[in-house]
């Protein structure tokens, strides 16, 4: 599985926040507290990024409930578990490398 | 209050429908260029415009407009594609698109918009112009009545492609933004 680009900021959080069934606004709540409020999602950002990731298979619907005034769920796949952890550490060598070379934010 | 405007360009419509709401006018309808307007408190709410597509098998239209309603934003009116959607002030800044990747995205939905329409004036304007080349007169010659609904279409396919090329250049620009 080859990656062309790193992952947006959004898409990243998008991704975390489907390690567990989540719907659209839950993503928003979820990747606002993970960054202590820093990162507001735009609901057509996230609009487009859940269009792309089911796209590209790395997100699916959870579940569809017969009740349609239960909100769609998503969830992250076996594909979208890949990317992310690829990313993860390509954040890591940034990281580290940044560290060995500042001298700065420990090591 | 009613106010008629022709807004080709979402940026400077949408700057415009945040004056006016400064100013103590929210809009409330849009038809055919005449956007309605009534009194709310100055700068009570912040607007935002989009384009929208159905992407089959996707998140669909209902979906997208409860998201956005869920991040507490009014769902204002629709015209064809364009959405309008505002949000009181109170609850902070207010952008349908917050990063650069989609923000280009929505402008490269514009644009490939635009130039559906663009083409379509250009073949209208073609056909018209051959019409007038062989015949010697404008199609449906009804005399003068014709000749002014011409330089209308000349006029309008200009505005599109000008308005489209903008939208590149600012693509363009966000690209370079890092």
């Amino acid at each position: 599985m080859a990656r062309i680009q790193p992952l947006t900021e959004g898409v990243y959080y998008i991704l975390l926040s489907l390690t567990a069934p989540n719907h659209g606004y839950g993503i928003i709540q979820q990747t606002l507290e993970m960054t202590g409020g820093r990162l507001e999602l735009g609901a057509g950002t996230l609009y487009g990024a859940i269009n792309n990731l089911l796209d590209k298979g790395w997100i699916a619907l959870y579940r569809e409930e017969k009740d349609s005034r239960k909100k769609k769920e998503y969830v992250i796949t076996r594909l979208g578990q890949a990317a992310l952890e690829e990313e993860m550490e390509r954040l890591e060598e940034l990281l580290y490398n940044g560290r060995r070379i500042t001298g700065k934010g420990g090591v | 209050m009613v106010k008629l405007r022709w807004y080709y360009d979402k940026d400077k419509e949408e700057a415009w429908l945040n004056e006016m709401c400064r100013e103590g006018w929210a809009m409330k309808s849009f038809c055919l260029g005449f956007y309605q307007f009534e009194p709310c408190g100055p700068g009570e709410y912040i607007y935002q415009i989009d384009l929208f597509t159905e992407n089959k098998n996707r998140m669909t239209h209902q979906e997208y407009l409860e998201l956005i309603q869920e991040t507490g934003a009014e769902y204002v009116c629709r015209w064809f594609w364009y959405r309008i959607f505002r949000r009181r002030s109170e609850l902070g800044e207010f952008e349908l698109y917050t990063d650069n990747d989609s923000k280009i995205e929505q402008y490269e939905r514009f644009c490939r918009f635009f130039r559906r329409i663009g083409i379509l004036e250009l073949c209208i304007l073609g056909y018209d112009t051959f019409y007038w080349l062989i015949f010697g007169r404008w199609i449906g010659d009804i005399g003068t009545v014709f000749f002014p609904a011409y330089g209308l279409l000349v006029l309008v396919a200009a505005v599109i492609w000008r308005v489209y090329f903008k939208m590149k250049h600012k693509i363009r620009d966000l690209k370079q933004e890092f």
